[in-house]
């Protein structure tokens, strides 16, 4: 990608991981953490951190909750993050448009 | 090079929308599990009435619901995967609110002689109807209004018919309406197509 793309595009969704991860939330009310890393194919560590980077942005919400006596760790994209992705989407959409145009 | 990256970013988004609806999608299990111990209690029920054994009749009227309860529950636990969805929940609520109307509809207000007990299978097939009706509506499958229209009818004919037609016409609003649902609802999720 030119640079001038690569500067349009969320680098906070732009990761693989974190961009699964908001795909998954975009079509659910809420997904466990489990779900998440089955999908995603992450490692416990590795997809705490996307998490983490992706809350701290406001693009996601995370509520622990005990269920039994497991915690569990649910998490739902928020108004913000929503926007951000769809915006992120139009993005993607564009290069290709363009890429279309031009051939 | 950039049209193909965004590309392939794009194919990937909406292969984990497709696949994480297809883990939201309702399996058939609920109607077919629900469907089979209806039949077989509607069946036990008849063969009772036939034979004169009478006072076994509620017994097995509030067995076939204790099961249908337990076993409705049961399913909704199975099949949690993490995921939560406004269909999802809006589904069990529906049913959970038709089972209540029926439980009401089939052992209180007849108690309390607001209608006859002869009344209560027409009643309670409207209920399932408004059950399978909105069903269908949350997870936009036509078969499944269609199978709350055959519960309108069989209350309709049941209320028209009465007596032994009714067991005829309860047997074949389980087989239309419940269990042939759950059928192609568990194809529809093996196909992986989404509501």
């Amino acid at each position: 990608m030119s640079s001038d793309e690569i500067m349009k595009l969320d680098p906070l969704i732009h990761a693989p991981i974190r961009l699964s991860v908001l795909s998954v939330l975009m079509t659910v009310q809420s997904a466990d953490f489990a779900y998440l890393k089955k999908s995603t194919q992450a490692t416990d560590g590795n997809l705490s951190t996307h998490l983490s980077k992706l809350e701290a942005a406001g693009y996601i919400s995370m509520t622990k909750r005990f269920e039994g006596k497991k915690p569990k760790t649910h998490c739902a994209i928020t108004p913000q993050g929503r926007a951000r992705f769809i915006q992120y989407i139009e993005s993607l959409q564009a290069i290709v448009d363009k890429q279309k145009g031009l051939s | 090079m950039a049209a193909s990256q965004a590309e392939q970013n794009l194919s990937m988004i909406r292969e984990m929308i497709e696949k994480t609806r297809r883990d939201t999608t309702q399996s058939g299990h609920f109607f077919l599990a629900m469907g089979c111990i209806t039949l077989a209690g509607t069946v036990g029920l008849h063969l009772l009435e036939r034979s004169g054994f009478q006072k076994w009749v509620l017994p097995t009227v509030v067995l076939m619901a204790a099961s249908n309860a337990v076993l409705g529950f049961l399913i909704g636990l199975r099949e949690r995967n993490g995921l939560k969805s406004y269909t999802k929940t809006l589904f069990w609520q529906t049913w959970m609110a038709c089972g209540v109307s029926a439980l009401l509809v089939t052992f209180l207000f007849p108690r309390a002689g607001l209608y006859p007990v002869s009344a209560v299978p027409a009643l309670a097939s409207l209920l399932m109807g408004i059950g399978l009706f909105l069903s269908g509506a949350l997870t936009e499958l036509t078969f499944l209004k269609w199978g709350g229209a055959v519960w309108w009818v069989g209350a309709c004919l049941m209320a028209a018919t009465g007596g032994n037609a009714n067991f005829w016409v309860m047997v074949a609003v389980l087989v239309l309406g419940w269990i042939l649902p759950g059928i192609l609802l568990n194809r529809l999720q093996r196909k992986g197509r989404t509501p």
